[in-house]
């Protein structure tokens, strides 16, 4: 009963909270740098079945949270960062790791579809696909598919994913007239069409770089460095994000 | 303590939700003050070597106790550690609306360059995403003759023409000679109104050399490296790869940009190789990421200043301590 009741305030909590912050100007795109997995799983003592593994897998369950947070909040695009070009310098163990994670959530998300039908979620996978190993490209194709009708909230996952890959690979074509080369053409062929412009970013870990991320659709954003680890950002913190993203609203305009 | 925060929460807002607004946002505003406070205490938490040299130096204490900075002696702060070679001063003040606006505040401004300098930036940009900066360039380069940054720095206009120096020099068969071999520096200035649109115009020239079917110097490509110009401009670009050669890549130069925008590795028509921003000090009543050129910032370390006409040394300082804690990965 006593866990019930924590629970029940925990919502209610959750419930007044969200309608607070409500009252003042909402972010429409979020962009999340979910930093510091690996350190959380290492702080947690947890038993170590492979490098890393622990950590991820409790960022992932953390990013769960952090959507059902910004769907109360009424937040309609959430990009997180999950894995980028640059990470595959990292061990060979820890990549694929990761990777048996990443298929094995996105296999979660394309197979337990309540949670995306319920909120109207269309989930994207954003990055070079062709670098990925062929069941995670193809858990990734699963996820998009199944989500691809819903309209009211986007899910933007980048994995394999560089912010200089993206602008360079939207320049390279080089067949367009001069004069049609334009900041809404080139903001049309990045991977985050059609919502480029992102409003709130928001980096774990106390870091303050954006690590090749959204370079051209964070210009001019709001931005908030936070020192806790990803998997114990909260919602406390979220809303802290939110009211400087408030506060800081006519200057961003 | 957050069990006890949300239990307030719950408790406030439940028995007096029905007309309380002002008691919520009482409650927004206490919290936000909490978090402003938590981010001041870790800002003032990171240690490392230049918080022990910075507290023996008498001239810093002075300035501290003075609330201003004033000149501080080149060489005097920032010594062990990382130090950025580097950085970037963006001007996202609200209050800036006019050029003149940011005449009032050369007095911090010139403060702030004299501190980067002494913390051992190598090359300085100040940016202004509005574009009032050129409103401001003949007064702001007045100002800046009028300084000693303790290096002799030459002024470039657009293109890189050579427009002027500080503290002497002579420009003589298409080079700059600094007086009797002396370190140099560079100011730039530049006509385009944000970091994104030098892209664009990159991408434009880009495009009109396909059309002409010319073969770019460098096209953009699989091979990414921002501090290889994407496209150079061969016309009119010799002058200026020269003396970017050997400003920029002899390792002996300080630099001032004064510019509406920065020039950088994207410009089509100015082939000066600029380092990436390492360190970015954003000035304003908000934390906003400057319109600096997206290409050269994947790693650049972002900092809240605070309103320019506000900034201290202490938070300079802060700053710099937590740059020269943080540790660059690069994705591993």
């Amino acid at each position: 009963m006593k866990k019930g009741v924590v629970r029940w305030s925990k919502r209610l909590a959750r419930f007044l909270v969200s309608r607070v912050l409500r009252c003042g100007p909402i972010p429409k795109h979020v962009a999340f740098i979910m930093d510091g997995n690996r350190r959380s799983g290492g702080s947690r003592r947890m038993k170590r079945l492979s490098e890393g593994q622990e950590g991820h897998a409790y960022g992932f369950l953390q990013l769960k949270e952090c959507l059902k947070w910004c769907l109360d909040l009424g937040i309609k695009v959430v990009t997180v960062y999950a894995f980028s070009l640059e990470n595959f310098k990292r061990s060979a163990v820890e990549v694929e790791t990761i990777m048996k994670l990443a298929e094995e959530k996105l296999n979660e998300l394309a197979e337990e579809r309540g949670f995306l039908d319920r909120h109207g979620i269309k989930v994207q996978i954003l990055g070079d696909l062709d670098v990925l190993p062929q069941h995670v490209k193809a858990a990734a194709c699963r996820a998009m598919k199944v989500s691809e009708h819903h309209e009211q909230a986007v899910l933007n996952i980048c994995i394999a994913y560089t912010s200089l890959a993206n602008m360079a690979e939207a320049v390279e074509d080089g067949t367009l007239k001069p004069d049609d080369v334009t900041d809404e053409l080139f903001s049309e062929s990045l991977y985050t069409r059609p919502v480029s412009q992102v409003d709130l970013l928001v980096r774990t870990s106390g870091e303050t770089r954006l690590s090749d991320f959204l370079l051209w659709q964070s210009a001019c954003a709001c931005v908030q460095f936070q020192p806790v680890l990803w998997p114990d950002f909260s919602l406390w913190h979220l809303a802290s994000a939110i009211l400087q993203y408030q506060r800081s609203f006519s200057d961003l305009q | 303590m957050k069990s006890i925060k949300s239990l307030l929460c719950w408790v406030t807002s439940l028995a007096l939700y029905p007309g309380a607004l002002s008691i919520l946002k009482l409650w927004v505003a206490v919290h936000v003050i909490f978090e402003l406070q938590k981010r001041a205490m870790f800002l003032r938490s990171a240690k490392g070597p230049f918080l022990q040299v910075t507290s023996t130096s008498s001239s810093c204490q002075q300035a501290l106790a003075d609330d201003s900075f004033g000149s501080l002696p080149a060489g005097d702060v920032g010594k062990g550690g990382r130090t950025a070679g580097h950085v970037l001063l963006a001007l996202n003040d609200a209050s800036f609306t006019l050029p003149r606006h940011v005449e009032h505040e050369m007095v911090k401004l010139k403060s702030c360059i004299r501190w980067a300098f002494a913390s051992g930036a190598r090359i300085i940009s100040v940016y202004n995403m509005h574009g009032w900066l050129e409103g401001a360039k003949e007064s702001l380069m007045t100002a800046l003759q009028e300084e000693d940054f303790g290096i002799t720095t030459v002024l470039i206009g657009e293109n890189g023409r050579p427009v002027g120096w500080i503290r002497g020099g002579t420009f003589r068969e298409g080079r700059w000679d600094a007086k009797n071999g002396e370190e140099c520096g560079a100011i730039f200035f530049d006509d385009l109104d944000s970091g994104k649109q030098r892209l664009i115009q990159c991408a434009r020239e880009l495009c009109q050399d396909v059309k002409e079917s010319k073969e770019p110097c460098q096209r953009v490509g699989n091979q990414i490296d921002p501090g290889i110009p994407l496209v150079t401009n061969a016309c009119g670009a010799q002058i200026n790869a020269d003396f970017a050669q050997d400003i920029f890549e002899s390792g002996r130069a300080s630099a001032v940009g004064c510019l509406d925008t920065p020039p950088s590795a994207t410009s089509c028509s100015c082939s000066v190789r600029l380092p990436e921003p390492e360190m970015a000090i954003s000035f304003g009543p908000a934390f906003i990421l400057p319109d600096y050129n997206p290409w050269q910032t994947r790693l650049t370390e972002f900092f809240e200043g605070g309103e320019l006409k506000r900034v201290k040394l202490a938070d300079l300082e802060a700053i710099l301590l937590r740059f020269s804690s943080s540790e660059v990965r690069v994705g591993k």
